[in-house]
């Protein structure tokens, strides 16, 4: 799994690519860790390049989610594949987190 | 039978010793729940055993030593036999009755509810996860139960002579400091830490291959019990007469 | 490796086992496809549970191979399969909790056992797998203060803990209410039709096998004697499936031991 980071229009834009699993999940959780830590009001992450998430996933991004929630940071999740966006309904995150089919349908959301 | 025990008493103490060489480290909660269930539970009854023993060895020592005028001997003869012998033997003794016993019963009911076989197929080892830290909390509290047992012992013989027998309180003191080397107080500790890897790996292994149920796990558990008492009296008999002929 | 198709994620060929001198499962195949369901039926000893350990690697046969993923399992060591059992999870008939650990914990436990994630991950992991057993709340509980249908339903989700490619459940709803055994029935198929999960399921409930089946196998006295997807099977014109399905006292399989021989035992004398 790479974790890339860019910025468009002062968002970061997080772009993951590889299975987020058991073995990678903790990394991801490094990452959004110092993200949470920055207090980044605004977060984009782009999942085009994931295949799988499985629940220690899941658990990553709820983890972060619950993390800014108290300082109103915002989450987009954007380009889920049919297989992932599964994988969050089957637990019914998809009410939770806000899933874009691309990126800037996801930016235009977080400018707002 | 034997051979399915030298081969899980092997597994165990590599598993054992690998944190030591880089493994997985031991799983230390389970081990402080395993040791809090085997020493500290274990104490009074070792303390108290210890006592009377203390308090047997200075009255029949003070008995025979009375006709040969040497009751002066009595500090010497508690302090000896309870430092290489009776300490680490009725401790032992005592551990297999209450932890030993119940190590056997406890797998066994694991095993006769699936939960071992549950383990096996979540790829979780039983033996790093059971076996384990039971066996170390084994033979970690073995010698620290011995340790108390003696000192409580000793106390014991020391209180009835004093109070009894009329011998001085602190010439008992210093007879018994002359009487007894290093090497008693080792040879004992020694027999305690071969006890405690004897009463851990046998009471994990009938506990594991318990078959058929409630009535299984009772069959293993007496079976434990029994294998671990001959086998401790076995290494004891074997290391006393390493230790004496070296 | 073999010339198992990649699109089975398990298959079984010609599966023997003996009991002593009891022939326990005889000459039983069967293949299941990825994404399906492949239900086991069959009456109260006639080896459904026995046939799962066979498959899960708990227990070695006499003959016949088994394919997980391709790989043949029953000639693997311990760690060859414990590789094999990371990809599968498996719900007991008894659920096999772990009663020194809370409902949590259980749940937890194959997770912080086979990787590095932190207790906080394993935490909320176990709080998503409860609430699709319809057990958020009860993480704190012993399995000793749970009904026999909640250990069963925790069972599930510990079964779940891993996200698994196959999951085996030996009678997932025996002894849950018609509602809960909708939900678990429905978790099922979702868990397939989404994931891709494939399933084998040993059920004796008519209703849910043919809701959530897409093949079925009957066993009788250790032997398959019908399989197919569930329109062949309620088709079949076999009279112990149909006494099976329909649930009938009268029919081919034998309590008529108890009308023939039962007077005769009764009054032999050893
Ligand atoms: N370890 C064993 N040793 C000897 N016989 C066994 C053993 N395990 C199972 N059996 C026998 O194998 C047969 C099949 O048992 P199994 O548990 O597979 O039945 P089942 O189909 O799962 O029944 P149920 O629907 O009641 O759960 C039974 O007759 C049982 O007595
Ligand atoms: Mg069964």
């Amino acid at each position: 799994m790479q974790i890339t980071e860019r910025t468009e229009e002062t968002i970061p834009i997080i772009s993951i690519n590889g299975d987020i699993d058991l073995e990678n999940s903790p990394k991801l959780r490094d990452f959004l860790k110092t993200k949470a830590s920055q207090k980044t009001p605004r977060l984009l992450l782009d999942f085009a390049g994931v295949n799988y998430i499985d629940s220690s996933g899941l658990a990553t991004l709820i983890e972060y989610f619950q993390s800014v929630q108290g300082s109103g940071g915002k989450l987009a999740l954007a380009s889920l594949s049919p297989r992932v966006k599964n994988v969050f309904e089957i637990v019914r995150l998809e009410q939770i987190f806000s899933l874009y089919p691309d990126i800037p349908a996801a930016l235009a959301a977080l400018k707002t | 039978m034997l051979f399915a025990y030298a081969q899980l008493s092997l597994r165990a103490f590599a598993a054992l010793f690998a944190p030591l060489f880089g493994g997985k480290r031991w799983r230390l909660s389970a081990l402080f729940t395993q040791m809090v269930n085997i020493g500290v539970a274990s104490m009074p009854t070792v303390a108290m055993a210890n006592f009377l023993l203390g308090i047997v060895l200075a009255i029949q020592g003070a008995g025979q030593f009375q006709k040969l005028g040497a009751t002066d001997l009595v500090a010497s003869l508690v302090a000896f036999s309870i430092l290489r012998e009776i300490g680490p033997l009725i401790t032992a003794v005592i551990v297999i009755g209450r932890s030993g016993s119940s190590i056997t019963a406890e797998l066994g009911t694991m095993k006769v509810a699936e939960e071992i076989e549950a383990l096996n197929v979540m790829g979780i080892d039983p033996v790093k996860f059971l076996v384990v830290p039971r066996l170390l909390a084994m033979i970690i509290m073995m010698p620290v139960l011995t340790v108390l047992g003696e000192g409580v012992g000793l106390f014991a013989g020391w209180l009835i002579s004093v109070t009894s027998l009329h011998l001085n309180p602190i010439f008992y003191v210093t007879n018994s400091i002359a009487a007894v080397e290093q090497k008693d107080l080792f040879t004992g500790l020694l027999k305690a830490l071969v006890f405690g890897g004897v009463v851990g790996t046998v009471g994990c292994f009938y506990g594991i291959q318990v078959e058929g149920g409630a009535e299984g796990v009772g069959k293993a558990t007496t079976k434990s019990v029994v294998t671990s008492l001959t086998s401790m009296l076995a290494a004891d008999a074997l290391l006393t007469t390493l230790i004496y002929f070296t | 490796m073999s010339e198992t198709n990649d699109d089975y994620i398990l298959e079984v060929r010609n599966l023997c086992r003996k009991f002593g001198s009891r022939k326990i499962l005889t000459d039983v195949s069967f293949k299941l496809k990825r994404g399906e369901i492949l239900i086991i039926m069959g009456g109260s000893g006639c080896g459904k549970s026995t046939l799962l350990r066979h498959i899960i690697g708990s227990l070695k046969p006499d003959s016949g191979e088994i394919f997980i993923g391709g790989q043949e399992i029953t000639k693997l060591d311990d760690r060859g399969m414990a590789k094999v059992r990371k990809r599968f999870g498996m719900l007991f008939q008894t659920g096999a909790l772990f009663n020194s650990l809370t409902v949590g914990d259980n749940v937890a436990l194959p997770i912080l056992e086979s990787s590095d994630v932190s207790s906080s991950i394993a935490e909320l992991v176990v709080k998503l797998k409860l609430e699709l057993v319809g057990l958020t709340g009860f993480e704190h509980l012993k399995p000793a203060e749970i009904s026999g249908g909640m250990k069963k339903r925790v069972g599930l989700a510990r079964a779940l803990a891993l996200d698994p490619e196959l999951l085996f459940c030996d009678e997932p709803t025996a002894g849950l209410d018609p509602v809960m055994t909708s939900v678990i029935d429905t978790l099922t198929v979702d868990l397939t039709k989404k994931l891709g999960l494939s399933a084998v399921v040993v059920t004796h409930d008519m209703t849910s096998a043919f809701r959530i089946g897409t093949q079925m196998i009957m066993l009788f006295e250790g032997r398959v004697i019908a399989q197919g997807t569930p329109e062949e099977i309620r088709n079949n014109p076999d009279p112990i499936l149909r006494q099976f399905i329909n649930g009938d006292a009268d029919g081919p399989i034998p309590l008529k031991l108890s009308k023939d021989d039962y007077l005769k035992r009764l009054m032999q004398v050893e």
